[in-house]
């Protein structure tokens, strides 16, 4: 299936008579990319669901006011990340619980989770993630599973190139002691 | 005769237009060579530590490599329910009606706050304690300046009768003085007074005994 350009979308958005074909052809073109990306992030499918609906009636509401100063993808990008974060922080909030504390119920939600079925290695790579600041788990994910250059990541989170390297590269060293601690080996 | 005929065996061996070449292959070589002392690295840098770094990072996207190959990336273990994504779309949409829905029914009940324009009078709190305190400096300054413009009142009458004292000789001020301290100490008392106060203090016995 051929993809459509985001400029065609926008410009039917922007056309009262074709702003619902638009939208569709929005959905069709993101939601997976999204949802994979919210769902790396808060771990569970649930509250992932309940986020990428959340993320693209933002996206629905605020498509008339987006810019072409920064590319689409990279725009929807940063709502859901935006959104995950907001999620992130209210759930530690709620239970009035540290960081540390959050990242182990992630990893108790990875366990018990009955949409997860990685195998040992996979197990062991989300684990290690979870070990990781959020900020730096978020980095990796956008470079590592969703293959974003350092420019568009920069663009999502406002963090300069540079930084977003020394991270990335930092990240990777843990998640490799992790998994040698783990005698995971390939 | 034998050494030009061997120049002339060894010549024949070189390629053809070689040296033709050859001094202009020569100048370059020289250029370049003085081009070398003078411009040693071509003026590039690495931010620093660079290559103590390097390896540790080109050790590191091997193992990412390693890591990708050993299963799916994108989904990383992760799995969604049977069918998730085919409706996803639809219950997306749905969302996004009801908020139009929404937004449309608020606009309908209250029709006002787009008819009436509300000016505010104040604009930020900061201007509404500025506008405050100025009133209170110019209330303050305002009353200042009237209590210092208020002329004093001056007692004629008192000066007039300091004025008087002043022309009498102080030796007719010393005996009126002296003259009304005496009635001071035997004041005059009235008769009608005297007769209630024995008729009132005096029993008529008493009255008769003493006559």
């Amino acid at each position: 299936m051929k993809q459509v350009e985001d400029s065609e979308i926008l410009e039917k958005f922007s056309n009262e008579k074709t702003k619902n074909e638009a939208f569709n052809l929005l959905l069709q073109k993101y939601q997976q990319k999204i949802y994979w990306h919210i769902r790396r992030l808060v771990i569970d499918h649930d509250d992932a669901d309940d986020l990428i609906q959340e993320v693209f009636v933002k996206v629905w509401k605020n498509l008339e006011k987006f810019r072409s100063d920064s590319q689409l993808y990279t725009w929807i990008y940063r709502i859901a990340t935006n959104e995950s974060i907001t999620f992130l922080n209210k759930k530690k909030q709620r239970n009035n619980t540290p960081l540390e504390e959050v990242s182990s119920e992630l990893s108790e939600s990875l366990v018990a989770s009955s949409y997860f079925n990685g195998d040992k290695v996979q197990r062991k790579l989300q684990e290690a993630l979870l070990t990781l600041p959020e900020k730096q788990r978020l980095i990796f994910n956008m470079k590592y599973f969703d293959d974003l250059k350092y420019e568009e990541i920069s663009e999502i989170t406002g963090t300069s190139v540079g930084a977003l390297k020394a991270s990335f590269h930092i990240a990777v060293k843990k998640i490799e002691v992790f998994m040698l601690n783990e005698d995971i080996t390939f | 005769m034998e050494n030009k005929l061997e120049n002339e065996e060894w010549m024949s061996g070189a390629p053809e237009g070689y040296f033709d070449s050859l001094s202009e292959r020569i100048r370059q070589s020289v250029f370049l060579d003085a081009l070398r002392d003078k411009v040693a690295e071509g003026g590039f840098i690495t931010p620093d530590n660079y290559f103590e770094s390097l390896p540790g990072v080109i050790n590191g996207n091997l193992f990412l490599e390693q890591l990708k190959g050993s299963g799916s990336v994108e989904t990383a273990g992760f799995i969604t329910p049977e069918g998730y994504f085919s409706s996803l779309s639809s219950r997306i949409v749905a969302q996004v009606q009801n908020v139009d829905l929404d937004e449309a029914a608020m606009a309908v009940q209250a029709p006002s706050k787009h008819a009436d324009k509300i000016v505010r009078l104040w604009h930020s709190s900061f201007l509404k304690y500025a506008s405050a305190a100025c009133f209170i400096l110019l209330s303050a300054a305002g009353l200042y300046f009237y209590q210092q413009k208020t002329e004093p009142v001056v007692n004629y009458a008192e000066l007039a009768n300091e004025q008087m004292l002043y022309d009498i000789d102080e030796h007719v001020i010393i005996e009126h003085i002296q003259a009304a301290s005496m009635e001071e100490e035997q004041p005059v008392v009235a008769a009608a007074d005297l007769e209630n106060y024995i008729l009132t203090n005096y029993s008529q016995n008493d009255i008769a005994s003493d006559l």
